[in-house]
């Protein structure tokens, strides 16, 4: 009769207190959870009815009322504790000490999280498993360190099917969807930029659409090769810029809703009547970007002598070192010092990088040039390049006829239009920035170094949002290691064999000379 | 006070001139060595690879921090804790019952708090060296490599703040190794339960994030491996830490208890 | 039986309890049970300050045990046990601070020196800096375990385990002395010199030593309590025992009154 009470009465107390754990797969009302804790109690109740005065001498004993004692204090300990943990993790404190302060975000995003004033819902669609889930998560509590307007919302598409319909979400398409109200915008990649922007954007009101020329062996806003426009036509989206294509011989003309036109890299001239556009286009007040590269025929001499501005037929290259710690031969044409301008205010000291880029002039007076124009470089090449006109034939050096550096890279020049008639007038300023390199905003270089920040400002610039805002994912500084063979070995020797056995003889040591005492 | 650092003294004595010790730090320290030498020789591989193959944007991101300190300690060095710290541990009461010098200790004015205090301030003391033993990795990369742009090649921040994670997870294992090297005699079942322990707390995340709703997340936040990964990428965390103290000071309130217990049943 | 002024107000005993009992030692219906195995069963019995008291009884009748409760070891199943009139349950803090305990195993740590040893327990028993260096010189030279001070506790002999042992026992000067089988080991120079050693405790401690070997009693106790299967069977000074069992030897009254 004992042994069953104390049988009776061990899993009964089992039943009992594993019902705590019960409560997490039941509803409370459920009478699984209450069958459960009435079988534990009955079977109490019969160990203490079968064997009565036995548990009387046992709860009379020491050890009984140590072990109740003990249980009673570690549950408190473990609800005290717990409560602690919940409310730390409630009220995260959490201090990024990282040299680059990787895990901050910037004082844009910040600002723009504090001036949030209504509701806005991040929904995510990613399962599990899938890294961006982690990333976003993270990402969004930054966030909500400025901001408790902010809710984030991870769906699992395989379990919500309805919600993945009901937003149209496709698994190639961009699954994170922030909204307010009923303004939506679509973002790809959990990154701080496209986020800040997205809620910038759902914030405030829509901008004017950029077109990417085609025609003229330009990179394209769908080419994911080397060259490629691809990844910066993403960043323009994710910046709530909408992005299209534009074959002017096509169209005849320019869309009314431009808000800039860019020209990334022309190969082949462009057209007489595509140039006479353009030009019609900037007088009324619009925007135009071009990029130029070394070894083409653009043709737009004449054009760009009409803005005082002129392209020698030259590539730049570097005699200074900077260039090979990205790997990179003296063809690339490192700048880091920039001239007063929106576009490179806060670039500050970082660096950007032109890969075989061509030399502009400004200002180039003549017979076409107006006077009404204003223009000036941005930025130029270091003092030791200079452009070199016959690559081909490996005398790279300064020689006569070549221009010496500093030599200008980027031009901006504008012109005020607010006297263009109005039923005409596009804006009430010009605005037209010509780089003497595509490369740096293309899908292999790109993401070197400041390249990226310079693009945004540039279309930003030309857009006129400059409020709009690059945000350059911080990471943590590059390091090298480059090694010979006997520093290779050396630090493996340091490492594998002198610590571990150092280690073992000064312990085999110090007992073999104990342990004869 | 000055009882439980008597006994903290007579522990690390016994640590510091027995074989044991060493023999746990040297195989401690090989594993990792091999872990930090193969995470450097992929580095140099990578480095010299983005550079033939012209690169230069996946050369900009290899840096030290990320690439060998982080993953040293966060993949290999806190799984090498979860099953050598149990084997330090496991003699500290084990042993002390098992010879019945427990009853000098018993026979003393001296209390359990003294007792248990003492034995993990020694435990401790060996997390803290062998923590000191991981800092050499990031010395040989500061005296080997170089850093771009005028800084140094290590995050030296981020590389501490790693290394106080490591520790924070150690005093955990040992608080643990603690707890089962006291309700046993038998030092190999307490390092073997002290292991099943750690490593079931280490898996719990994997099983919580499988369920869905509260019990999800309370498991996930239960598991060690949710807290062990913020210092080492150069965050600090007040609620990891508070984390880690409260499974040490409830690992170490059970400890008490049956140390106690002795007196009492 | 007089009560002896306290050497360590920090141990006196509490003023109502000394009035309750004037005994070191009181030990009143203990009773040890290992589920439903008892080991001692209302073992009652008190020691007046500075007796020295045989424990006498065949192995097994639970000395040990005993003394295990005595100093606070482990816990009895009943009964209570007050030594300097403290109870050993109650306030076991006060009670360790008067009892020098030597266990059936000496307590030893095979990996310090012997001196390493004597450091440790002075430092648990509270004894700091110069008083415990003249406190160590001194139990070292009763105990004569000098020239063994520098070797590991692990590879002496277990004749100086025992001393080392007792040793740790004298650590303190405690007033309380339990000794379990305090010459076990010893060979028979030594058996001697701790036989005199323990003698020249008397007057200042109380001391309770268990044995087997009846001649220890005769030789070193002024009274004999003899236990058989947990329970006592003679409480009484050798004499008195020897006239009352009619001048029988120690041996033959052991005999019969553990022979059952």
């Amino acid at each position: 009769m004992r042994i069953l009470s104390i049988i009776l009465g061990v899993v009964g107390s089992v039943v009992l207190l594993t019902c705590l754990l019960t409560v997490f797969f039941f509803p409370l009302d459920s009478w699984l959870l209450w069958g459960k804790v009435a079988i534990g109690l009955s079977m109490l109740v019969v160990a203490i009815a079968v064997n009565w005065r036995g548990v009387g001498t046992t709860v009379a004993k020491r050890s009984t009322v140590y072990v109740l004692i003990t249980t009673v204090v570690a549950l408190g300990l473990l609800a005290l504790l717990g409560a602690v943990n919940y409310l730390a993790n409630m009220h995260r404190v959490e201090i990024d000490l990282t040299r680059e302060r990787i895990f901050t975000l910037a004082d844009q995003s910040q600002q723009l999280a504090e001036g949030i004033d209504q509701p806005v819902t991040v929904t995510a669609f990613f399962r599990n498993d899938e890294p961006e889930a982690l990333v976003l998560t993270d990402l969004v509590e930054r966030y909500r360190l400025h901001s408790d307007k902010i809710a984030l919302d991870v769906v699992d598409p395989d379990r919500r099917p309805e919600l993945v319909e009901k937003y149209n979400v496709k698994a190639d398409g961009p699954r994170i969807i922030v909204g307010a109200g009923a303004q939506e915008a679509r973002i790809r990649e959990p990154t701080e930029e496209a986020l800040t922007n997205a809620l910038l954007q759902v914030t405030q009101t829509a901008s004017k659409p950029v077109y990417f020329l085609i025609g003229h062996g330009e990179s394209g806003i769908q080419d994911q090769s080397e060259s490629g426009y691809q990844a910066t036509a993403d960043d323009l989206t994710a910046e709530g810029y909408a992005v299209q294509s534009l074959n002017l011989v096509d169209s005849g003309k320019i869309p009314t809703d431009a808000g800039l036109i860019a020209v990334p890299g022309p190969r082949n001239p462009l057209l007489g009547p595509e140039l006479e556009q353009l030009a019609s286009y900037l007088e009324r007040g619009g925007k135009l970007l071009l990029l130029l590269e070394p070894d083409t025929d653009p043709g737009l001499a004449d054009f760009l002598a009409r803005y005082q501005i002129g392209y020698r037929n030259d590539t730049i290259l570097d005699a200074s070192p900077y260039g090979r710690l990205f790997g990179m031969g003296p063809d690339a044409a490192i700048v880091f010092t920039y001239e007063e301008h929106a576009i490179t205010r806060d670039l500050g000291n970082m660096m950007t990088i032109f890969s075989g880029a061509r030399s502009l002039q400004t200002p180039v007076d003549g017979p076409r040039a107006d006077a009404a124009v204003q223009a000036r470089a941005i930025f130029s090449s270091t003092p030791r390049s200079w452009g070199e006109t016959d690559l081909l034939a490996g005398n790279w050096e300064l020689s006569p006829g070549e221009a010496p550096g500093p030599l200008a890279i980027a031009v901006v020049a504008t012109k005020n239009t607010s006297t263009v008639a109005t039923d005409q007038k596009l804006a009430d300023e010009m605005r037209l920035v010509v780089v003497g390199d595509s490369s740096f905003g293309d899908n292999r270089y790109r993401t070197l170094q400041a390249n990226r920040d310079l693009f945004l400002n540039i279309v930003a610039w030309l857009t006129e949002q400059e409020n709009k805002i690059a945000i350059r994912p911080r990471q943590r500084g590059a390091s090298r290691v480059v090694l010979g063979p006997d520093e290779e070995a050396l630090i493996a020797f340091v490492a594998i064999d002198a610590l571990p056995v150092t280690l073992l003889s000064l312990g085999l040591g110090i007992w073999l000379a104990r342990r004869r005492r | 006070m000055r009882t439980l650092l008597a006994i903290a003294r007579k522990e690390l004595k016994v640590y510091f001139t027995t074989p044991t010790a060493y023999v746990v730090c040297a195989l401690f320290t090989l594993v990792a060595s091999v872990f930090f030498w193969s995470f450097l020789k992929r580095f140099m591989l990578d480095s010299q690879l983005f550079l033939e193959v012209q690169r230069p944007e996946l050369l900009e991101q290899l840096n030290f921090n990320d690439r060998v300190i982080t993953p040293l300690y966060v993949g290999y060095v806190q799984i090498i804790f979860l099953f050598v710290l149990p084997l330090l541990t496991m003699r500290l009461l084990a042993e002390e019952r098992r010879t019945r010098t427990v009853e000098l200790l018993l026979s003393t004015p001296v209390s359990p708090w003294q007792i248990v205090g003492g034995k993990y301030l020694s435990a401790v003391t060996m997390v803290l060296a062998m923590t000191a033993i991981c800092l050499i990795y990031p010395l040989l990369l500061e005296l080997a490599g170089h850093g771009v742009g005028g800084s140094g090649p290590l995050d030296w921040s981020t590389v501490l703040l790693g290394l106080l994670g490591l520790f924070l997870v150690g005093a955990t294992c040992a608080a643990v190794g603690l707890l089962t090297s006291s309700i046993t005699e038998n030092q190999i079942v307490a390092a073997v339960i002290g292991m099943m322990v750690l490593l079931f707390f280490w898996v719990l995340r994997g099983v919580g994030e499988g369920l869905e709703g509260t019990l999800g997340a309370v498991l996930t936040y239960a598991s060690i491996l949710t807290h062990i990964e913020s210092y080492a990428r150069g965050i600090f965390s007040l609620g990891d830490l508070i984390y880690f103290a409260s499974f040490v000071a409830l690992c170490l309130f059970l400890t008490h208890r049956m140390v106690e217990s002795m007196r009492w049943a | 039986m007089s009560d002896r002024p306290a050497a360590d107000p920090a141990v006196s005993p509490a003023p109502h309890a000394a009035a309750a009992t004037a005994f070191m030692i009181d030990v009143r219906g203990l009773t040890k049970r290992y589920r439903d195995l008892a080991a001692i069963e209302d073992v009652s019995f008190s020691v007046a300050a500075g007796e020295i008291v045989g424990f006498l009884g065949p192995n097994g009748a639970g000395k040990s045990t005993t003394m295990r409760i005595l100093t606070g070891c482990i816990p009895a199943t009943a009964g209570s046990v007050r030594v300097n009139g403290f109870d050993v349950f109650e306030d076991p803090h006060q009670v360790k601070r008067c009892i020098g305990y030597l266990p059936e195993v000496p307590p030893l740590y095979p990996d310090l020196t012997a001196l390493e040893q004597l450091q440790f327990v002075a430092a648990l028993k509270g004894i700091r800096g110069r008083q415990a260096r003249a406190e160590i010189d001194r139990v070292v030279q009763r105990a004569a375990v000098g020239d063994q001070l520098s070797r590991l506790v692990g590879n002496l002999s277990k004749g100086y385990r025992q001393r080392v042992g007792i040793a740790l026992a004298l650590l303190g000067d405690p007033k309380v002395l339990i000794l379990d089988e305090p010459t076990v080991g010893l060979d028979p120079k030594q058996i001697g010199e701790v036989r005199g050693l323990i003698k020249n405790l008397a007057g200042d401690h109380t001391v309770v030593l268990s044995t087997h070997i009846l001649p220890e009693v005769t030789m070193t106790c002024q009274r004999a309590l003899i236990i058989a299967a947990g329970r006592i069977v003679a409480d009484d000074t050798i004499d008195r025992l020897a006239a009352s069992h009619g001048g029988k030897s120690l041996e033959e009254i052991f005999l019969s009154l553990t022979s059952h």
